[in-house]
């Protein structure tokens, strides 16, 4: 028992790789019967708990820095358009109307 | 390696022709035929499309099996390269007439109406600088999780549409005149929905540039 719980636990497996073991052991080899909704929710888990690491490995000073370029793009493209395509920076557009038989 | 670059090369053959059958059905011989013999069967090239990428996805399988490290990296820059491709087009009519796409993202009724006009010049910038970095850039990661977020939107506000029976164009890649019909949403949805598979996929490879996609 001890061995299987090292490796469930090991290094080398991700929290998607632990829960689902963690199930499977519960589920196959002890016997114990889960209902499927419970294991289900082991994976969902699992997968939100993948996601969050996923978050947390991500470089957010890269992205704060391309959000950056992406809001002086977007001035600079709206200044150099001629008026007629050019918007304001606040507000909206009409509805239109759906053309018949569409 | 060899017979994983035939397998790869196939599936992305297939795929190829799987998106030009959808999106260009009248470039094929069998369009016009197919819509005189049979006017009933409508947006075939729907369904052969679909079945080219499926049967070129199920390829995919064998060039793993056969050598996983090349056919992963060759999805790779496969996804980068028709990714970014996808999103530098679909930006560039939005960038060249803000007040059109604004027009259209004001259609979808699914915006507070004082941001529309910011989102519509903001989602086009983020199209066109994310795509070229996801190209270009060393940051994989980063680049495939914010394409990711901009399609969960695009999902979420196409979805509303859908819902809310609007008989909207979808306004990713033309203007107000390539409203065919209601359905169009619809498959745009679809389309999008199928194409977290290749994001979250990015999401899950390491940082690096293009060229270095092979390198262990």
């Amino acid at each position: 028992l001890e061995k299987e719980y090292q490796a469930i636990f090991s290094k080398n497996n991700n929290v998607l790789q632990k829960m689902r073991k963690v199930a499977n052991f519960f589920v196959n080899n002890r016997g114990i019967a889960l209902p499927e909704g419970c294991k289900f929710l082991f994976y969902a888990w699992g997968f939100i708990m993948n996601i969050q690491n996923a978050l947390k490995s991500l470089n957010w000073k890269y992205l704060g820095l391309v959000l950056g370029l992406v809001f002086l793009f977007a001035i600079i493209n709206n200044i150099r358009q001629p008026e007629e395509r050019a918007v304001q920076w606040i507000g909206s557009q009409e509805i239109l109307q759906e053309p018949e038989g569409f | 390696m060899l017979a994983s670059l035939l397998f790869m090369i196939t599936a992305t053959v297939l795929c190829m022709l799987g998106l030009m059958e959808i999106y260009f059905p009248e470039w094929f011989s069998w369009h016009e035929l197919l819509m005189q013999s049979y006017p009933n069967l409508y947006m075939y090239q729907y369904h052969i499309g679909l079945g080219q990428i499926l049967v070129g996805g199920l390829l995919i399988w064998p060039a793993i099996r056969f050598h996983k490290h090349f056919a992963l990296g060759y999805l790779e820059l496969a996804f980068r390269i028709g990714l970014a491709v996808m999103f530098i087009g679909a930006a560039l009519f939005k960038i060249h007439n803000p007040k059109e796409f604004a027009l259209l993202v004001t259609q979808y009724l699914f915006l507070p109406s004082f941001t529309v006009n910011l989102f519509a010049l903001l989602m086009p910038a983020a199209e066109f600088i994310f795509g070229i970095l996801l190209l270009i850039g060393p940051k994989t990661k980063e680049n495939a999780f914010m394409i990711s977020a901009m399609m969960v939107s695009f999902i979420i506000a196409l979805a509303s549409a859908v819902y809310r029976d609007l008989g909207i164009v979808c306004g990713c890649f033309v203007g107000l005149q390539g409203a065919q019909d209601k359905s169009e949403a619809v498959v745009s949805m679809i389309r999008d929905i199928i194409l977290m598979a290749p994001l979250v996929f990015l999401c899950t490879r390491p940082n690096r540039y293009l060229w270095q996609v092979w390198k262990k």
